[in-house]
């Protein structure tokens, strides 16, 4: 098991819980938003990368080639001149790049199918981890860090824990403040705006 | 397990070779054929039923065997798909999205051990 994977399993239920919920959203949005594109893959539900309707025509494919082999066999066998020969010889050569596509095909198919589903699978599993690796808005906080502080002098706006406003004197940012300045770059309160008083 | 055991998991490699020395049988006896007279008009039967029938024939067994280990691959997949879903890291995968997934089929189905999955 990776450290990534490993990593996500540590996760409390209810954390989990709530990763699963979001990640399965996310990869519902992103189906849609394939959906809406038109760009659809409706992979195979069996044990095989191919839908039935693959097998089916890669036998009546394979077996229409082989009647045109057999034919063409039959037919240049039973005539000595040139041009039917050549005629009945074309047959069998047509035949023969059928059964190449039809095999080209089916391959592709499943080689196609195989790759979709990796990356469908890689992008859930990404999803979750990426959503695993997001922090809990108060263990990323810490304490104190939700408030949002400022001081008359500064043009910005800090949290409270901010390397920059630490032993300076500062107080709680108001709404109309805020309006006046501008986050911090280094302690970057914004994702702290919904706590604004 | 048996060897009809084995044969009923692994029908495709089996009939790949199976195609592919038959493939091999029919070019050579094509060759004999075509060696045999000089005469082009008797030439051409064994052309199209030596040549172009050997080809077919590989075509299909190289097929076969191809489509056995991307049967492998999708069986692995299926198996990680079931690992995921134990450990809860993935509660919804994009493929139950797309498609809606047999209970006999589907992911959560038994699978059928492979050659190619004890390399995995």
């Amino acid at each position: 098991m990776t450290v990534a994977v490993q990593r996500a399993v540590r996760t409390d239920g209810g954390r989990l819980e709530r990763f699963q919920r979001r990640a399965a959203e996310t990869v519902v949005e992103r189906e849609r938003a394939r959906r809406a594109q038109g760009d659809v893959e409706v992979l195979p539900t069996g044990s095989m990368p191919w839908h039935v309707r693959d097998v089916q025509r890669l036998l009546v494919t394979l077996l229409l080639a082989a009647i045109g082999l057999t034919a063409s066999w039959v037919g240049i066998s039973g005539t000595v001149i040139w041009s039917r020969q050549m005629l009945w010889l074309a047959i069998g050569i047509a035949s023969t790049a059928v059964a190449a596509v039809a095999v080209m095909t089916w391959l592709l198919t499943a080689f196609r199918a195989v790759r979709v589903r990796q990356s469908r699978m890689v992008d859930g599993i990404a999803a979750r981890l990426v959503l695993d690796d997001e922090p809990d808005a108060a263990d990323a906080a810490g304490p104190g860090a939700a408030e949002l502080v400022s001081a008359p002098s500064m043009t910005r706006f800090h949290r409270a824990d901010c390397p920059l406003v630490q032993g300076r004197p500062t107080t709680p940012l108001t709404a109309a403040r805020r309006a006046r300045l501008s986050p911090c770059g280094v302690c970057r309160p914004i994702a702290s705006s919904a706590e604004l008083p | 397990m048996g060897f009809l055991a084995w044969l009923r998991l692994q029908w495709d490699r089996v009939g790949a070779w199976v195609c592919i020395v038959a493939g091999a049988v029919v070019l050579l006896v094509g060759y004999i054929g075509v060696s045999g007279t000089p005469y082009t008009s008797e030439q051409l039967p064994y052309i199209v039923s030596g040549g172009l029938t050997g080809i077919f024939l590989l075509g299909v067994g190289g097929m076969l065997w191809l489509s056995a280990d991307l049967r492998d691959e999708w069986r692995k997949l299926d198996d990680l798909d079931r690992t995921l879903l134990t450990h809860k890291l993935v509660p919804i995968t994009e493929t139950s999205v797309s498609a809606p997934v047999d209970d006999a089929t589907g992911p959560l189905a038994p699978v059928r051990s492979g050659r190619a999955r004890g390399r995995a």
